[in-house]
């Protein structure tokens, strides 16, 4: 108070003082807003467009093996690049996404079983997972796994480019095709914010046709899988649009039109009753990551 | 002469120094900006343009490869290329440009057995950025790879569809030979964005299964301005393919515009031949 009282009033020059302290304290508050709201917006954004690019380019990894099978060339080697981050934006204050691309030859495998009596048909085995490191866009993982891409999100995760199964009914008969890719190639992870390339070549490919007369066998196929929701409700909508009736996990299909798909603590187990064709186009690719 | 005097007044200039002041900070802000800030975005706008340039002609070889995979003659594919960086008038911060360019009779190649030629292409796009921060870069499109070149150096970024490989003393040597022909617009200048439409026109292939002693030499001859790159390029992938030191020779004339790889003792050898039609749109 003492000190107040000493400097005492004065009604000159401090009105400019104080109009540059405030001038100056605005634009410290119109800073502050930006990096508090309009950099994290930019960021989501940036980081948004860039998992949509992943996607699209999982999308092109899908189609070139699809396109190896096709031709039938082991000669030709398809490439496809997948960009692993944003670039960011330094100068305002949001930093690089970046992530991880990894080619697991033992992940997710498929089986298939036909029934009464057992009968292996097949197995195949290999996945190719995009895991993000977002600063702001919630994390994805973009999964390629036997002839479909799959993006997980938090605990749930779909198809956007769905796998190449099909089951019709056609004259009484139920037919059933499948397209199961085996990915070989080394256990290998590459990270970054940069592009990636994956480079896929075609080992082998084949399709397997399998006839049961008569009222056929029941077809079961189990997937492992860390995606189990996207292929539980790809099968239940895929098999319920074609006009099979879908009965309640665990319960075994035993009339024609009927199937069942039961979640397990690995992935999932489809069964399909009375199947009296199925055709599985068999592929082995080599990826190589770079 | 009458002598000036300025008057002594003890108010009102405290207004003007203040003015003068801001007027000072916001300057020198203002320098800061122009001197530190635009130049990290404007490089930071060059880089991501380079790495967009990168991916582009990834696409286009992509597209190329399925398209001679496929075998499906007269259909197109479209691959997009930006050939500028983002920018923008704020405070001058330019636009990098680029020259986007289709070379008919560039990059010759050419395939023989030990007494004939079996088959030929040629062909190059190229790609050449006007970068006002980042060091210049050059993407050239040629015998189905696509080369880097900045400054003095330059390295095979993606990788031809030739092959060589051996096993249990077979060797397998298979190319790709893709002969590049322009049609309509064959450059394009500028920031904006360009549509490289790629047509398959034909596509034929032969396999030599040599059995005759004397005749199972394949060589491949490849016209280049990137005879280094090539150069490790063929003796990398012997190398990896399990080929040995007295399996091949890569040789670069004297004059440096071509390498030639001959493989000794191939006993199978793949060659397919591709033209395809280019025609950018603006």
């Amino acid at each position: 108070m003492k000190v107040a009282r000493a400097l005492g009033r004065d009604e000159e020059a401090v009105s400019v003082i104080v109009a540059a302290i405030m001038l100056m304290a605005v634009g410290l508050m119109l800073v502050g807003n930006f990096y508090a709201n309009y950099a994290p917006i930019l960021g989501r954004e940036d980081e948004m467009v860039h998992m949509y690019r992943v996607h699209n380019q999982f999308v092109g990894v899908r189609n070139s093996i699809s396109t190896l099978i096709e031709a039938q060339d082991t000669e030709i080697e398809l490439l496809v690049g997948v960009r692993m981050g944003t670039a960011g934006r330094a100068y305002q204050g949001i930093g690089r996404a970046y992530g991880y691309l990894t080619l697991d030859p033992q992940r997710s495998s498929v089986q298939f079983n036909a029934s009464y009596p057992v009968e292996n048909v097949d197995a195949t085995k290999g996945n190719l997972v995009f895991e993000s490191k977002n600063m702001y866009f919630p994390n994805q993982y973009v999964v390629y796994e036997n002839g479909g891409v799959i993006v997980a999100q938090r605990e749930t995760s779909s198809f956007i480019s769905d796998p190449d199964f099909e089951a019709t009914f056609e004259g009484g008969y139920i037919n059933v095709t499948f397209s199961s890719m085996t990915l070989t190639g080394d256990l290998s992870t590459v990270g970054g914010s940069g592009s990636r390339v994956v480079k896929m070549r075609l080992v082998t490919g084949s399709t397997e046709e399998n006839y049961w007369t008569g009222n056929g066998k029941t077809l079961e196929i189990n997937i492992t899988t860390d995606y189990r929701h996207a292929w539980i409700d790809y099968f239940s909508q895929t098999l319920v649009i074609s006009g099979f009736t879908q009965l309640a996990a665990g319960t075994r299909p035993v009339n024609q039109g009927e199937f069942s798909i039961t979640s397990t603590g690995y992935g999932l187990w489809l069964q399909i009753a009375r199947v009296n064709n199925y055709d599985n186009m068999k592929g082995v690719i080599d990826i190589n990551l770079e | 002469m009458r002598k000036f005097r300025t008057k002594r007044e003890d108010q009102g200039v405290s207004n003007v120094v203040a003015t003068i002041m801001l007027l000072a900070i916001f300057m020198s802000l203002l320098g800061m900006i122009m001197s530190t800030y635009l130049p990290a975005w404007a490089r930071t706008n060059e880089a991501t343009h380079m790495l967009d340039a990168a991916d582009s002609f990834l696409m286009l070889k992509s597209n190329i490869d399925t398209q001679i995979l496929r075998s499906e003659v007269d259909t197109t594919m479209t691959t997009t290329m930006t050939l500028g960086a983002r920018g923008g008038p704020l405070f001058g911060v330019g636009r990098s440009s680029g020259s986007l360019m289709m070379e008919d009779f560039a990059s010759n190649n050419s395939m023989y057995n030990s007494t004939e030629l079996m088959m030929r292409g040629k062909g190059a796009i190229n790609f050449t950025t006007n970068n006002y921060y980042l060091d210049n870069q050059r993407f050239h499109y040629e015998h189905g790879g696509v080369i880097l070149e900045q400054g003095e150096n330059s390295v095979m970024k993606f990788a031809p569809n030739i092959h060589i490989r051996k096993n249990n003393n077979d060797i397998v040597f298979s190319a790709t030979l893709i002969t590049l022909r322009a049609n309509g617009v064959d450059r394009a200048q500028g920031t904006s964005t360009v549509a490289i439409r790629t047509t398959l026109l034909t596509k034929e292939g032969m396999t030599y299964l040599n059995q005759t002693v004397g005749l199972q030499d394949a060589k491949l001859r490849i016209y280049t301005a990137f005879t280094a790159t090539w150069t490790q390029y063929f003796t990398e992938t012997c190398q990896a393919g399990g080929l040995a030191a007295g399996d091949f020779t890569v040789t670069e004339n004297a004059a440096g515009n071509w390498v030639e790889i001959l493989v000794r003792d191939c006993t199978k050898t793949a060659i397919r031949q591709a033209v395809v039609e280019v025609e950018f749109e603006k």
